[in-house]
């Protein structure tokens, strides 16, 4: 029989804070496929998630077909807005939001993974990031700013090996309930 | 925002090229549909869009989160080895133009052959044992046919 095997990779999927958009759906499914899974969570809502994490609210959405539980190997604060720390403006560093989270920036989870897992540290990478600044605006009413695809690509280098390119074209983070 | 959808499944298709020449890197995107998730609400109007999508769409029925990871997990594992720069999956998108393999093809001789010979092939791709894919997830509308919040004035 034909089948879907990831045993032995490691996808790493940015854009994952909850159990209800397609990053989480997308995790597990390559769960299921074996494959090990980190995730990238922009820094305003990893706390919020992993509370759900650690109280068991998702727990059902965390089960696997075929047994087992959903689990990742690690969290990393993830904002792809910003290429290197430096590039974060002050007022965004010392958010207590995501002051204590560390290197938030694209270069810095790149590192942190190299850290952790040695060079060539992930085979998979999913970018399921949602949302630019002027996202609710039509096109001709974006500024340059609001731009994604303009002066805001972002690339993902080292740390990502060969899989080092990541259009975060769309990536602003996640913005609250309505 | 559906100009920047466009601009991914452009991208999609010249990253697979360059990532795919240099690296033996294959990249894919999901252009799956309009979903609300969390970060979808914030448009304002996705719920629109979702059931426009499911009255207008090819296959006019609710997406499954759980179909979007399964063809994730298809594009990044073997099987889908040589399947790279495709745009999308789309039972709920209502785009109707190519995907992206079979412009390329199409492509081929024209005037961009020279540019593209003209990047370094990474040696030893064929076979390797590391998958290396890079998928970007499309959410929301994408180009061609789809709705936008002009179709869904508030």
């Amino acid at each position: 029989m034909l089948k879907i095997d990831l045993t032995g990779k490691r996808a790493f999927v940015a854009g994952v804070a909850d159990d209800g958009g397609f990053g989480f759906a997308i995790a597990k499914a390559m769960a299921e496929a074996g494959a090990t899974i980190c995730l990238g969570t922009w820094p305003p809502a990893m706390g919020i998630f992993q509370n759900l994490l650690e109280r068991g609210k998702i727990e059902e959405s965390l089960k696997l077909e075929g047994g087992g539980k959903l689990e990742f190997e690690r969290i990393y604060p993830l904002d792809a807005a910003y290429d290197t720390l430096a590039d974060a403006p002050a007022e965004i560093r010392e958010n207590k939001r995501y002051k204590e989270r560390g290197d938030f920036s694209i270069q810095g989870t790149a590192d942190a993974l190299v850290k952790d897992f040695g060079p060539t540290p992930i085979d998979i990478l999913v970018h399921s990031l949602a949302n630019g600044p002027e996202v609710k605006k039509p096109l001709i009413e974006t500024s340059r700013a609001g731009l994604p695809h303009r002066g805001e690509r972002q690339r993902v280098q080292h740390g990502f090996h060969g899989a080092d390119l990541c259009t975060a074209h769309e990536a602003r983070g996640i913005v609250p309930r309505r | 925002m559906s100009s920047a959808k466009a601009a991914l499944e452009a991208d999609t298709r010249t990253l697979a090229y360059e990532a795919g020449r240099r690296h033996g890197v294959r990249i894919n995107a999901i252009s799956a549909g309009p979903w609300a998730s969390r970060a979808a609400s914030a448009i304002g109007f996705i719920d629109m869009m979702i059931e426009y999508c499911k009255t207008n769409s090819p296959l006019p029925r609710e997406l499954d989160a759980k179909e979007v990871g399964a063809t994730a997990a298809f594009l990044a594992s073997p099987l889908a080895g040589a399947i790279t720069g495709y745009g999308g999956v789309r039972g709920q998108r209502l785009s109707l133009d190519g995907d992206g393999g079979g412009r390329r093809r199409r492509k081929q001789g024209s005037g961009s052959e020279k540019h593209r010979n003209s990047l370094p092939r990474r040696r030893g791709t064929r076979g390797s044992t590391r998958t290396n894919v890079v998928i970007s997830v499309v959410g929301l509308s994408t180009s061609g046919h789809t709705p936008s919040q002009h179709h869904f004035p508030r």
